[in-house]
């Protein structure tokens, strides 16, 4: 039983959904069959007026968390939610001369932004749900909103590598990570899919371009060991960052995810991290979280869901099996994998209906 | 360095291909511009940062700031679990989980189930006692497949506690296994009978079987039969994933599944639930479930899940017949879980270990053992005719004065031997008459129950006591000939009740949801299929009016009351009916009345006989019916009123019941009798069926009219009706008379 035939049959029985975007899967709408489990992360995510909390971040809220929250509302149809969210983000976090987001927001203090400096993910995101939400409930001014921020991001974070002016990179945000002889790259900012879509929707092929280099400096990293959470660019190449994290860490779990997402999971990052989890989990038992790139030696891991299912999802995507060991959603993780799982369950929806949980 | 400026640069190679691709998306519906959401930011934007604050920095590339705070998951993930009892007797009470056990003296049998692979090696049981146990003298006794694996005090009182068990090596098979457990306890102050009922001890089953180390299984279907095994106890309901995938398919499917599922598991009855691929946690760690997915070829695996559940994974072509897919695996045969009760033969001599009682030694103070059995469902006898158990059994001399055996059939009492005179040398072959017609075509339930008073009763017995009582299962029971006839009753409709039997209208699925249809369902199929299954209408209160009542008349608010009473209410009507029948009051009303009061009583009270006589003479059953009805509560009432459709039974439940407690009693009662008889049946809050039979029933001759069967025959429907019958007779008695008077007076008038 292979994916073509998974397909075939789920065809045949004339199971195969339409949902936004126009693939199908055996799950049908998401937005329906999905419902619980969105209402469940809102019940544990979600404040009233909008405000997405990391509790494990000092109950803080950034535009990452914004993002990721209204990008789902999208997913799940629900538009009352996205405007809550999108109000919240336009009045707390919008507070730039730019069109971007300040990237945190913390409560109980007199200056709840006490740093400006944008973070490029959350804004992607941002303008994703947005594009996604100009569609799934036909409001043209979110599409402006994410024009306006598309623009902002090919202005201020886009370059080209150093040493290569034909591939562009994505900086982590407009300040801070430029240096006089490195740039600091967080490779798991590439979401390919977003980045193209937001490319097509508000007609900024910078993104697209960026979304094309980040697959190859992506190979490129992989070719050597596993994605880590953050690299330095050279003029003479990449290297291992001296100063952040250089370990697959908590950033990097989301690299083969947002590969998957993006329709590319032969990705040799996709592998590198299949092989590892292929190694290491047992489903059911605590999944790795931080790995040493090169040995593959695993040096935290972690219980929840979310990672769990971060695991199960590439798992499938490397062995194109039927099935894969998601675990069921659970409320009591923190924010960051709860989101992450959510964000698997639609990659499975979009990319991979076969490898719905077992 | 502007983003922009690089941009430039770049090749018009690039920006073609970055074209094309944007072509690809469809611009977005237009919105009138008025109409924006987007709120302005409170305040004026305050100019961008020219640097950013290392400190700022450093919180935001923290490689820590996603962990959370020390897990050690390492040793939960690793702890065991447990493949778990399953008690077969469903007569115990249930709470959840647990199986209360009472008495001085008890055995009770378990399935346990255990895999080839797994590393089973503790027997675990987690037990509560009751604060009348002498722990120091209370224990149980255990053995699997027949070993002995020790004895246990009962020391867990005030909480539960865990007993474990080392299993000698290759006691264990793959599949399933017997467990016996023998409880003995013993009162703390008291001896005797009443101080038996205080004796209890708690055996929770979700924490009692096979430890199972999580990293030594190898899944298979060992494995999935244990994980169920675990995930039904306490009535968990076992999650099938998907199966609305299948389409078409999905219907045959679930039956399918529900049904074969239930055979393959001995014990309660297994719930289902039916859930979408995407799941929240429901709080509980799920130990099994069925994945459906649909597939070019079908074929049946074992997996583990995201959440460590053992899954059984069907890969569904369309078209596929489920009972083909599962053929492979003979886990899954059909296997019966409701063994019929043996068949006695009428006029034969049958050994009460054809009962399935074996010969048994008491030592106990107080002990009950019911024997079920069967007898065809042609069998009737409503004569005087005698049924004779002879019994082989001994006790031992100088019991307490009040020491007894109390036989009873079908739970009216039909023999107490004393046991304090003579003893010490068996009895054989003791004749006990009894009348036959106690018995009923189908199940039948032989109750023996022995009391032995403490000597003294008021100290805790005496540790070691010897057996006072053997019974023999040499002892028979003969049942006398009866033609081919049947009464209506609803006994053979509920005995031939199938998973496909269940009947829901428009009004009922307010009473009755899917799940509760489901799970009714799931106790049904655990009975064999026959060829003429009966028919179950679940119907609401508001559907009163759709039940057949023939020529019966049950009053509507009577039957609201039956089953509209909580649990509360049914105690306060208990406690009302008690204390009016003790109220000296009450008692004393009628002849504190003045005359005219008094006449009217006694003319109500004439008009009473006459009815009570017209009852008799022409059976009629509305007033009795109601009369009865008025003194039930329940989870359930079962009708069967019509004896035009014998095939077919009504069902009203209480809104407040539990759907599990009557699907638990209904499978318990095919197994092990007691169950619904005659034409109303009402299950109890104590999970007992009170049945109500009609008077008026008339019986039916099933095979011809013959000398050899006249007398029989005759005498049943003369016994149906004997007043009836009797002054039928008288009547004709006197109108012969009255022919022959007025023929004799003529035939010696004087013609003048």
């Amino acid at each position: 039983m292979n994916r073509r035939d998974f397909l075939a049959s789920a065809g045949a029985l004339g199971l195969m959904g339409l949902s936004l975007p126009a693939q199908g899967s055996i799950q049908g709408d998401l937005a329906q069959t999905g419902r619980g489990v969105w209402e469940s992360w809102k019940a544990a995510f979600l404040s009233a007026d909008g405000r997405v909390i990391d509790g494990l971040q000092q109950q803080s809220s950034h535009s990452e968390g914004q993002g990721y929250g209204m990008f789902l509302a999208t997913v799940f149809d629900d538009a009352a939610s996205f405007r809550q969210m999108f109000q919240w983000t336009e009045r707390h976090l919008a507070i730039r001369p730019d069109a971007l987001l300040a990237w945190r927001w913390l409560p109980g203090q007199a200056n709840p932004v006490p740093d400006r400096n944008n973070a490029s993910d959350g804004d992607l995101f941002y303008a994703w749900a947005l594009v996604r939400a100009a569609a799934r409930f036909r409001d043209r001014t979110y599409l402006e909103r994410a024009q306006e921020i598309a623009a902002a991001l090919a202005e201020t974070c886009i370059l080209p590598m150093p040493g290569r002016s034909d591939q562009l990179v994505l900086l982590p945000a407009t300040y801070g990570f430029q240096h006089e002889t490195h740039l600091s790259l967080n490779p798991s900012y590439y979401m390919p899919l977003a980045m193209r879509e937001v490319a097509a929707a508000t007609g900024t092929p910078a993104l697209a371009a960026c979304a094309l280099s980040g697959e190859a400096l992506l190979h490129e990293i992989a070719s050597e060991g596993l994605v880590p959470d953050w690299v330095d660019v050279t003029q003479s190449g990449l290297r291992a960052s001296e100063v952040l994290s250089a370990n697959a860490g908590y950033e990097a779990l989301r690299v083969p995810l947002f590969l998957i997402w993006s329709r590319v999971p032969d990705h040799i990052a996709v592998r590198r991290m299949a092989a590892v989890y292929e190694r290491t989990v047992q489903p059911g038992i605590a999944v790795p979280t931080v790995i040493e790139p090169l040995s593959g030696v695993v040096l935290e891991s972690s219980a929840d869901p979310g990672y769990q299912a971060l695991a199960g999802l590439t798992i499938c995507s490397s062995q194109r099996g039927l099935g894969a060991t998601i675990p069921p959603f659970s409320p009591d993780q923190p924010y960051y994998p709860a989101t992450l799982q959510l964000f698997a369950m639609v990659a499975v929806h979009e990319t991979l209906p076969e490898c719905v949980p077992l | 360095m502007s983003c922009t400026k690089q941009m430039r640069r770049a090749g018009p190679r690039l920006l073609a291909g970055l074209l094309a691709l944007a072509m690809q998306f469809a611009p977005v519906a237009a919105q009138d511009a008025s109409d924006s959401l987007i709120p302005m930011p409170e305040g004026a934007g305050p100019e961008l940062p020219t640097d950013v604050s290392p400190i700022d920095l450093q919180e935001r590339i923290d490689p820590t700031r996603r962990v959370v705070a020390a897990q050690d998951a390492t040793d939960a993930d690793r702890q065991s679990w447990v493949s778990p009892l399953r008690l077969l007797d469903l007569g115990y009470p249930m709470r959840g989980s647990v199986a209360r056990i009472s008495g001085e003296r008890e055995w009770v049998a378990f399935d346990v189930y255990a895999s080839a692979g797994a590393d089973q090696q503790i027997l675990r049981l987690t037990t509560v006692s009751g604060i009348n146990n002498l722990p120091e003298r209370s224990y149980l006794r255990i053995s699997l497949n027949g070993t002995d694996l020790g004895r246990r005090n009962l020391e867990h009182v005030e909480s539960f506690g865990a007993i474990d068990f080392t299993l000698p090596p290759d006691v264990l098979v793959p599949g399933r296994n017997r467990v016996q457990i023998e409880l003995r306890q013993q009162h703390r102050i008291y001896c005797g009978p009443e101080a038996a009922f205080d004796l209890w001890t708690d055996i929770d089953l979700s924490k009692s079987g096979l430890l199972i180390r999580r990293d030594s299984e190898s899944v298979g279907v060992e494995t999935f039969l244990m994980a169920l095994a675990a995930q039904a106890t306490g009535v968990r309901p076992v999650e099938i994933r998907g199966l609305e995938s299948l389409g078409a398919d999905a219907e045959n499917w679930r039956k399918f599944l529900v049904s074969r599922l239930n055979q393959v598991l001995s014990g309660a009855p297994v719930a289902f639930r039916f859930e979408d691929y995407w799941t929240a946690d429901p709080g509980e760690r799920a130990h099994a479930r069925i994945t459906v997915l649909p597939a070019a070829q079908s074929r049946m695996r074992f997996a583990t899940g995201g959440d460590g559940a053992v899954v059984m994974v069907l890969e569904v072509a369309q078209g596929e017949n489920p009972e083909d897919l599962l053929a492979a695996i003979p886990q899954f045969e059909r296997r019966y879980q409701d063994a019929l009760a043996p068949l006695v033969m009428p006029e034969r001599n049958i050994p009460f270990a054809e009962l399935g009682a074996r010969t048994e030694d008491f030592s106990q103070h107080y002990a009950m053992r019911n024997h079920v059995f069967r007898l065809p469902h042609d069998w009737l006898v409503l004569t005087a005719a005698k049924a004779r158990i002879e019994l082989d059994y001994a006790f031992a001399t100088n019991l307490p004065e009040g020491a007894m055996l109390l036989l009873s059939m079908n739970g009216t009492a039909i023999r107490l031997l004393p046991l304090w005179h003579g003893g010490g040398a068996p009895i054989e072959a003791f004749p006990i008459d009894f009348e036959a017609r106690l018995m009923h075509p189908g199940t039948n339930v032989l109750t023996l129950q022995m009391f032995v008073p403490g000597n003294p009763p008021d100290l805790p017995c005496p540790s070691g006591e010897s057996p006072v009582l053997q019974i023999s299962e040499s002892s028979t029971l003969h049942v006398p000939y009866s033609p081919a006839m049947a009464i209506p009753d609803m006994d053979l409709a509920f005995a031939t009740l199938g998973a496909d039997s269940l009947r829901r209208n428009e009004l009922s699925a307010r009473a009755f949801s899917d799940a509760d249809v489901l799970t009714l369902s799931a106790a049904l199929s655990r009975s064999r299929e026959t060829q003429h299954a009966s028919v179950l209408h679940l119907i609401a209160i508001d559907d009163l009016a759709s039940i057949p009542t023939g020529h019966h008349r049950a009053d509507r608010r009577l039957l609201e009351d039956t089953v509209l009473s909580g649990p509360g209410e049914a105690a306060l009507f208990n406690e009302n009916t008690a204390s009016m029948a003790q109220d000296p009051f009450m008692a004393r009303r009628p002849a504190s009345q003045p005359f005219t009061a008094m006449l009217t009583a006694g003319w109500d009270e004439a008009l009473g006989r006459a009815r009570w006589l017209r009852d008799r003479v022409f059976p009629h059953s509305g007033d009795q019916l109601n009369a009865w009805l008025a003194e039930q509560r329940g989870h359930a009432v079962l009708f069967q009123l019509d004896a035009e459709r014998p095939g077919e039974i009504w069902m009203l439940r209480s809104p407040e019941s539990d759907i599990h407690t009557i699907a638990l009693a209904i499978a318990g009662a095919r197994a092990f009798g007691g169950g619904p008889k005659g034409q109303v049946s009402v299950l109890t809050e104590e999970g007992h069926w009170n049945n109500w039979f009609a008077p008026d029933r008339r019986p039916v001759l099933l095979e011809p009219w013959s000398r050899q069967n006249f007398r029989a025959a005759m005498g049943n429907l003369v016994s149906a009706r004997p007043i009836f019958y009797t002054i039928l007779m008288l009547g004709i008695a006197l109108l012969s008379a009255l022919v022959a008077l007025r023929l004799v007076i003529s035939t010696r008038e004087h013609k003048t």
